[in-house]
């Protein structure tokens, strides 16, 4: 196969500009341009603009040429920052590479998602790594440049250009033969105008009181540690015990999973699980996991009062956005949630996909009991109904028990969880969670043999595809239970990524991509009809994913002066503000 | 057209495209030509905690040999069982499919016209027969002197029986328990040859 036809799929264009932005973008804030180059594949032609140049310039990008870059969020917050209208179609071969690598990164020795590690994996010649860092440092020291810097800066933007010319047809070599690749790329490339759009908004954040945590956040932090141990009688100072820790177990009656060795599991992921089913569990969690690794310094919060950082599309196997844990507001721990406050006179909305997973495994394995029992509304409680668990007519409050099994089951089934597990999770004989998962598999048959297709065809073929083509490879290191899920996520990760597509096409001002779910801003007066918009363009994202299957979202709106607050976070915030309280008393 | 029309239409417009670009989703066994093999059927009694049935009409009459010590079972053909009759028990192996979807041969012992009435023989014909038309479970009572059955209330379901021929199946269950020659060790070892 040629170049030429391999690049075929591009003809449509009239123009194919390849660009790169250079920039300084200190943490929270939005990128601050520094120059850019910009040259028509086919012509040759390059624009290059340098600072004040690039403030008074159009974009040379022409509205109905195709615009290819490397981290598309990045390019197109520089155009955001400038003022300048979005291209109106997107190839991202950070995207590509990140569709072509997916899985097998390891198997290929590929490090990474950056351009050097894509250039490197093809072959590919380009600018020294350490010629290419130390420009990188030049730009990032900030202005002023000097003549010289102004001319090495251009040259070496222009030689991230160049790459790029010599990137796209290496890429489109190995993927143009995948079913309508260039169409789900430009796709990709729609989205990640989205996440430039999120990344250039940010998110609310109260900024006073994340000063002021800061600034007693050392003390905050011992405090905490040792009113929480003082709280759990399972420590000695601020170590855990583990005979105090069985004891306290017994008492608690929950069943702790345990290593092959017979002792108790104490691995942070255990923790992460455990503190899920059992509520009580999450306070030591967060004394042993998360304390004393949280610094609010590291949240990146710009002057505006604003958090900002690189979203990490498509960074996730599942295809799903892997932002920062530290520097994302939704990142750290649940509680500092409760920072996320509306500006005076707006509000925010956090609008999720109700069981998102259940619905598409219902839609997309053809189940129609499955479906039923999702578009009942409550998935869990019909479950048991149909599995003759619970009798027909039963609600919430008169078998909340049963219910809450089935929810265990129906939520851990998708994830291959298996009778161990679930009996940990249910505190429950083994044999009761082998009875209910033997009930699920008989009352969704379908859905299982659905599951086991999909693993059969990932295996065979060598490859999991979602709707929109996101790929998912399989090497020798592939374990067939690691798949159960992955069609519930990718698929659940295109969902999400149409309905920001959606949203910001219909003008909905979007803040953040979290999980399954979006938040939102508004005008205080506007926001009811901003929610009802964007629940419309959800809805219509999910049709589109399931092939005609609606998924409702609910929402949550915040109006200021409130704040918004996870509710599994409430505890330890109260916790913080009394002990900040205290300690800004006792300082005055 | 007002511009909510307009909207409107290009929505649609936008939807039908995407919607032209799904990626079949539905993993039909079909498609990558994947079919459950059936390699193993055991021969044994049903579990007493599994709940079963047994197939209406595939049935098989048969000499069985159990070596009791060993803990195994043989099936032999009409012609050698002359050889070992002392140690032959006619049966009777009915396809029976669990719950959880496992199909095993059942072999239940025939009553012998030489022998007096065995509760236990009887019992699992019984249940056998119950079993063609009701999820049941069964269970040894020593008390009683022969099995005692229970009969699943609620609705089960159909069973799912193996796409296999009667006679495949067979063929899968026996086919490293079946004596088919003068030669076989264990009628060297019955005869006291080996």
């Amino acid at each position: 196969m040629t170049v030429a036809a391999d690049l075929a799929a591009l003809d449509r264009f009239r123009e194919v500009w390849l660009m790169d932005f250079e920039f300084v973008a200190a943490p929270g804030e939005r990128p601050d341009p520094i120059c850019c180059v910009a040259r028509e594949l086919r012509s040759g032609r390059e624009v290059r603009l340098w600072d004040e140049e690039l403030r008074a310039s159009r974009s040379p990008v022409p509205a109905d040429a195709l615009l290819v870059v490397y981290y598309a969020p990045a390019e197109l917050g520089c155009f955001l920052a400038l003022g300048w209208p979005m291209p109106a179609a997107v190839l991202d071969l950070y995207a590509e590479f990140r569709n072509f690598a997916n899985g097998r990164d390891g198997a290929l020795g590929i490090r990474g998602a950056s351009l050097l590690a894509a250039l490197a994996h093809f072959g590919l010649t380009h600018l020294d790594p350490d010629q290419k860092a130390g420009w990188r440092d030049r730009i990032l020291q900030g202005r002023p440049y000097s003549g010289e810097d102004q001319a090495g800066i251009l040259d070496y933007c222009a030689s991230d250009v160049r790459a790029l010319a010599h990137l796209l047809p290496a890429l489109a070599a190995r993927l143009h033969s995948r079913p309508k690749w260039i169409e789900h790329a430009l796709l990709r490339g729609r989205y990640m105008r989205a996440v430039a759009t999120m990344e250039h908004r940010g998110v609310p954040v109260d900024a006073p009181l994340l000063h002021q945590l800061s600034a007693h956040w050392e003390e905050i932090k011992v405090e905490l540690i040792h009113t929480i141990c003082a709280d759990y009688p399972i420590f000695e100072g601020t170590s855990l015990r583990m005979a105090l820790f069985e004891r306290w177990l017994i008492e608690q009656g929950i069943a702790w999973p345990r290593t092959e060795s017979g002792r108790l599991s104490v691995s942070e992921d255990n923790f992460k699980t455990m503190a899920k089913a059992h509520p009580i569990v999450a306070p030591i969690r967060e004394v042993r996991d998360s304390l004393a690794k949280l610094r609010l310094t590291d949240l990146a919060v710009g002057r505006d009062g604003r958090n900002r950082t690189m979203l990490s599309p498509l960074r996730a196997r599942s295809g799903r956005n892997a932002p920062s844990a530290s520097r994302f507001i939704f990142g750290p721990s649940v509680w500092l949630r409760s920072l996320i406050k509306p500006e005076p006179g707006r509000a925010l909305a956090y609008i999720d996909f109700s069981s998102q997973e259940i619905g598409i495994a219902a839609a997309l394995s053809g189940d129609s009991a499955m479906l039923r029992a999702y578009q009942s509304g409550d998935p869990y409680l019909a479950f048991a109904v149909d599995a003759g668990l619970a009798p027909a007519g039963a609600t919430k409050a008169t078998h909340k028990a049963v219910r809450d099994r089935c929810k265990a089951l129906v939520l851990g089934t998708l994830y291959g969880m298996q009778e161990k597990t679930l009996a940990g999770n249910l505190n429950a004989p083994t044999a009761e969670a082998r009875a209910l998962l033997q009930a699920h598999r008989r009352t969704y048959s379908r859905f299982w043999q659905w599951s086991q297709a999909a693993i059969d065809t990932a295996m065979l073929r060598g490859h999991l595809d979602t709707t929109f083509g996101w790929r998912l490879h399989i090497t020798g290191d592939t374990k067939a239970t690691s798949l159960l899920n992955h069609p519930m996520q990718s698929n659940g990760a295109e969902m999400l990524r149409l309905a920001c597509c959606f949203l910001v096409d219909a003008g909905v001002e979007l803040c953040a991509p979290v999980h399954d779910a979006v938040l939102i801003e508004a005008p205080v007066g506007e926001m009811d009809a901003a929610v009802a918009e964007a629940q419309r363009q959800m809805r219509r994202a999910a049709r589109i994913v399931t092939g005609g299957v609606e998924i409702g979202t609910e929402a949550e709106i915040v109006r200021y002066p409130d704040r918004y607050s996870d509710p599994r976070g409430v505890d330890m915030w109260r916790r913080v503000v009394a002990l900040l309280d205290r300690l800004e008393v006792a300082a005055a | 057209m007002n511009p909510t029309d307009t909207t409107a239409t290009a929505q649609h417009s936008d939807d039908e495209f995407l919607a032209s670009l799904r990626l079949d989703q539905s993993y039909t066994e079909a498609a990558v030509g994947v079919r459950k093999v059936l390699g193993t059927v055991p021969v044994r009694k049903p579990n007493r905690t599994d709940f079963f049935r047994v197939h209406p009409t595939h049935s098989l009459d048969c000499f069985c040999v159990e070596l009791k010590e060993e803990r195994e079972v043989y099936f032999i053909t009409p012609a050698l069982a002359q050889f070992v009759a002392e140690f032959c028990e006619p049966v009777r192996l009915r396809l029976c499919v669990s719950r959880q979807k496992v199909a095993f041969l059942w072999p239940i012992k025939l009553p012998r016209e030489d022998r007096r009435v065995d509760e236990w023989r009887k019992s699992a014909a019984e249940a056998a027969h119950l079993a063609e038309s009701k999820w049941i479970r069964l269970a040894p009572d020593m008390h009683l002197g022969a099995y005692q059955t229970f009969e699943a209330v609620a609705d089960l379901g159909d069973p799912v029986w193996p796409s296999e021929s009667w006679i495949e199946v067979v063929k899968i269950a026996l086919r490293d328990r079946r004596i088919d020659s003068e030669d076989h060790a264990v009628i060297r070892q019955l005869l006291g040859h080996a």
